[in-house]
């Protein structure tokens, strides 16, 4: 019978606000019991997107399809969503425990049932015994418990998150990042998240949207979009990325060289004319630095300008000149494991080679016009 | 399974504009913006047009374009009254916002004693009728006053020196020492606000550079109160450009716009010419209004970021200026008050000094005595119930609805306007507005639906709903901001219907707002008198009108112990908001911020 359908279909969502064009073309489908993340940078219109399906903003065009009902033209108050904000928005003048039945007793519920729904919702977010408090009494971390468990009350059968732990100091942020995930594992239920935060969405979701400017520009789950980001933009929204501006060899398919270096590109199939400008991509931890300039393929040589200490590693920061005369040279970061900074000269000034894998080098051309 | 009905195949199709149902919630909002826009065009903006039209035609009724204005401004007499009102109201802006600038720096920035006696008393004067202070004013100042005798000739007698003073009450001297009484306070309480927000990190960047106390005042202290002032100087031109009470009692023969108006409409019944001043009076607040508007809208940008609150630091020559002059003005306030309290007791002012009630007696003077003074706390009590109730919705569902967004910003706009409209004009205007049986439109007679409202109790409330209600809208808008915004999605989200949050959260939220609103809606009812004094029928006399009328008759003393009353009633409202408000904190004290 093939695949069931999605639980909600995005049909070519446009939004405008008088002028600004807040999202362009938006299509997008989610899977029954999907996490689901809305990522991209601050004013690209994530939040937009979410209020949208959630009905309490109105697209300009597109449509909208949740369970199979076509909620387009619904107001929120028809439509089945629990929402949880940045600002938590509890009640303040109600208790944990009225602000999570609040739902309920608008649903002339018997009291009893509402008194045991509000507990096992208690139970389920770890805050028992503090149905009594204000939420003035609560701590960041445990109001957006409250947040969430509220928004769970009605068994909704979408959750929809905006930026719920952005507001948190970052232990507590932590800790609710895998509990949340492990409820929406639990109960099943299809969720969306909002976020500016790569590390958040890498870590909770199945599948991320990337958006720029109020378009979608990669869907794709966590590793696909880490491994292979689509276009520039989502390689450096995405984790940490170098850019080496690069040119097609003609020394065979897949050889590029920036500078006097050459280098290889595995798997590469594009065949663009020789000379043409390219811009080379690796991950700061996918490079690496040798220990002599053996004169392999696939190595830089590079001058170390400054180094750090992280932690876990310690960040280099080094560049190359691609001519003896270039006024700007060529940056380069790259993160080395602490016990293996022994082995190098990392002065400042020292000339160190780095091995960039055929593997790790991804290539994107470049617009047309970008070229400099 | 993955088969499609026709139904869902059809809903495929890509469409236009998305339209959104329109829930029987949202009728309901719908028809809550309706009602409130409703009011507003009745209260605020339809009386102006007969207004506006009596002041282009004849007393026929007949269109004659600007001829009424042309015929006031070649009347010398009447173009010297405009002449006055500006000269009154320039000089008492000048003097109320600057003695109330220092009165508020003093007390927001120096670390004299006893500053909370000094704001109540500064505040004192919001409590009287303007006619109130003018009559203390009489009793110091005038023909027999205590400062114009020397103390009964007490001075004369005992001293043997002649330090009775004539300051020449009445005129002039009269309307600016009054005006700037009534003023004082209003511009104190916008100045206090812009002198409490002041950011300490200014202050200390601006001692960090070195820079003199005296440039720390011209370079941060004066641009940060900037929109104060601004707004200050508004509201203080506004009313002692339009005030009708203070020139009433010590204006002598010195004529201004506020008094014209009055006797063209009462005195001579030219309807025409009380328009076409009117018009005149409106004019210059109009204008005042726009700036301030503009202003405030550019504070907006200003007041982005979060601002350290400013903790003044002893110093003893400072603190003690401050002390010197405060009380000083201080005094000035509780002597005029005091002097109306003490002579609604003396028995004949200034023979016989003993004390007596009989001036409370009021069955042997005019202005309608103690029923006058019930109908005036009813119509004040009224005014503040029906008040808060369509101000707060009003604000409500501007503020948190999404409901047709042209109307709410026509019935934002009609809430903001009503500030510029002097209660006379409000007065005179409801007169040609509800006072036909029939309006005349292009020549068509058609039924007033309104005109059952005249000479009764309900038009008294709503002129003074009306007055006020600009700023009792400020102060729900302000208190509603404060509130989340996205409750109402939350609410949504739970399906829990918006009357529904607001009932148990929204108005819970701000009744202390709800409450200081009522309480002003009270006060300002109580002691106003430039509304209604066009607009009181015979049989619904009211207390602030009898005090014109005692005092036009001579009985000084009888219009001395009514303005007491008001007082009084005033106050009392005044303790009563301050128990409901520190009732209300004690039990919500578990919810708010620890
Ligand atoms: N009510 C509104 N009126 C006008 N413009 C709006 C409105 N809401 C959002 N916008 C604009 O639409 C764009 C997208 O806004 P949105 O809030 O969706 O961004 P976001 O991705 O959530 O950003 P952030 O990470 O800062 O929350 C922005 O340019 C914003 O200025
Ligand atoms: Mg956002």
């Amino acid at each position: 019978m093939g695949d069931p359908p999605p639980y909600l279909q995005l049909q070519q969502i446009h939004k405008r606000f008088g002028k600004t064009v807040a999202l362009e073309n938006i299509s997008l489908d989610v899977q029954a019991g999907e996490f689901l993340f809305l990522l991209g940078p601050s004013g690209c219109g994530k939040t937009t997107l979410l209020r949208i399906i959630a009905g309490l903003e109105e697209p300009t065009s597109g449509r909208i399809v949740q369970a199979g009902r076509d909620v387009t033209r619904l107001p929120a108050s028809h439509r089945d969503f629990g929402i949880v904000f940045q600002s938590y928005a509890l009640f303040p003048n109600l208790t944990v425990a009225d602000n999570i039945a609040y739902g309920l007793k608008n649903q002339k519920l018997p009291k009893a049932q509402i008194a045991a729904r509000v507990q096992e919702l208690l139970r389920l977010v770890g805050l028992q015994g503090l149905d009594r408090r204000y939420p003035a009494q609560l701590s960041g971390g445990q109001q957006q418990r409250v947040a969430l468990a509220r928004a769970l009350a009605l068994s909704p059968g979408l959750l929809l998150l905006d930026e719920p732990l952005s507001a948190l100091d970052a232990r507590v942020r932590a800790n609710l990042r895998g509990e949340i995930t492990a409820l929406q594992r639990r109960l099943g239920v299809t969720a969306i998240m909002v976020s500016h935060d790569q590390e958040e969405a890498l870590t909770m979701a199945d599948r991320i949207v990337v958006m720029d400017h109020g378009r979608i520009v990669q869907i794709g789950a966590p590793l696909e979009i880490y491994q292979h980001p689509a276009t520039p933009f989502v390689a450096d929204f995405v984790g940490q990325m170098n850019f080496l501006p690069g040119l097609v060899s003609g020394e065979g398919v897949g050889v590029f060289r920036t500078g006097p270096f050459a280098l290889r590109v595995q798997g590469w199939q594009n065949h663009l004319p020789p000379g043409s400008e390219v811009m080379l991509a690796v991950r700061p931890e996918e490079l690496r630095i040798e220990r002599e300039h053996t004169g392999l393929g696939n190595v830089l040589l590079t001058e170390v300008r400054s180094v750090e200490f992280m932690g876990p590693h310690y960040r280099l920061l080094l560049h190359y000149r691609r001519h003896n005369d270039e006024q700007q040279p060529v940056s380069l970061i790259v993160h080395l494991p602490r016990h293996a900074t022994m082995h190098h000269d990392l002065r400042v000034g020292a000339a160190v080679p780095v091995h960039a894998p055929a593997d790790a080098l991804r290539v994107f051309r470049l617009p047309p016009g970008a070229a400099s | 399974m993955t088969m499609r009905t026709a139904e869902e195949r059809t809903l495929l199709l890509p469409h236009g504009r998305v339209r959104p149902v329109v829930t029987a919630e949202e009728w309901l909002r719908r028809l809550l913006l309706l009602l409130v826009v409703g009011f507003l065009l009745v209260g605020v903006l339809l009386p102006l047009v007969p207004l506006v039209a009596r002041s282009l035609s004849d007393p026929e009724g007949r269109f004659v374009g600007p001829e009424n204005y042309v015929r006031y401004f070649s009347s010398p007499g009447l173009v010297s009254s405009f002449v006055n009102s500006l000269t009154i109201a320039t000089a008492t802006t000048l003097l109320a916002v600057g003695l109330a600038f220092g009165y508020a720096w003093a007390i927001a920035r120096t670390c004299m004693p006893g500053k909370g006696l000094f704001r109540a008393i500064a505040l004192l004067p919001l409590f009287a009728p303007p006619l109130a202070l003018a009559i203390g004013l009489v009793y110091l100042f005038g023909n027999k006053g205590l400062v114009t005798t020397g103390f009964f000739g007490f001075f004369e007698r005992t001293l043997g020196l002649p330090l009775a003073y004539n300051i020449h009450l009445y005129g002039i001297n009269g309307i600016i020492l009054g005006e700037l009484l009534y003023c004082f306070p209003q511009a104190f309480l916008i100045l206090m606000v812009a002198a409490s927000l002041a950011d300490a990190r200014l202050y200390e960047a601006s001692m960090a550079l070195k820079a003199s106390p005296l440039r720390t005042f011209w370079v941060v202290t004066l641009p940060g109160m900037r929109y104060g002032l601004i707004s200050a100087i508004f509201v203080c031109f506004t009313l002692a450009f339009t005030d009708f009470g203070v020139p009433k009692v010590v204006g002598g023969n010195f004529n201004v716009l506020a008094t014209d108006i009055y006797k063209q409409v009462i005195g001579q019944q030219n309807f025409v010419m009380g328009a076409t001043i009117s018009i005149l009076l409106l004019a210059p607040t109009g204008i005042a209004f726009v700036i301030d508007r503009i202003a405030q809208r550019r504070q907006m940008a200003v007041l982005t970021s979060r601002s350290v609150p400013l903790r003044p630091r002893p110093h003893r020559l400072i603190d003690t200026i401050a002390l010197v002059y405060c009380s000083l003005i201080a005094a000035a306030i509780l002597i005029v008050i005091g002097a109306v309290v003490y002579a609604s007791f003396v028995d004949v002012w200034p023979y016989r000094l003993g004390l007596t009630l009989r001036h409370y007696d009021f069955r042997h003077v005019g202005g309608g005595g103690w029923a006058a003074y019930t109908n005036s706390l009813w119509m004040s009590f009224y005014s503040a119930f029906f008040g808060v109730t369509i101000v707060f919705l009003g604000a409500y569902i501007i503020e948190k609805s999404r409901t047709w967004p042209p109307l709410r910003h026509f019935a934002y706009f009609l809430s903001m306007i009503s500030v510029a409209l002097p209660g006379l004009v409000i007065g005179i205007a409801y007169i040609f507005f509800f006072n036909p049986k029939s309006w005349t439109i292009a020549g068509f007679a058609i039924p007033n639906p309104f005109a059952f409202l005249y000479g009764t109790m309900a038009i008294l409330v709503l002129a003074n709903i009306v007055h006020f209600y600009t700023v009792s809208f400020m102060t729900a808008t302000t208190a509603l901001k404060q509130i989340d915004s996205e409750f109402e999605s939350v609410s949504a989200s739970m399906r829990v219907p918006f009357y529904r949050t607001f009932a148990r959260i929204t108005l819970p939220l701000s009744l202390p707002a709800v409450a200081e609103i009522a309480m002003y809606l009270f006060v300002n009812s109580m002691v106003t008198v430039s509304a209604v004094i066009f607009l009181y029928s015979p049989q619904l006399r009211l207390a602030s009108v009898a005090i014109v009328h005692m005092d036009e008759a001579g009985d000084t003393a009888a219009a001395a112990a009514m303005s007491v009353l008001i007082i009084a009633a005033c106050l009392i409202a005044r303790l009563v908001y301050t128990v409901v408000v520190h009732q209300l904190n004690r039990r919500t004290q578990a919810w708010r911020l620890p």
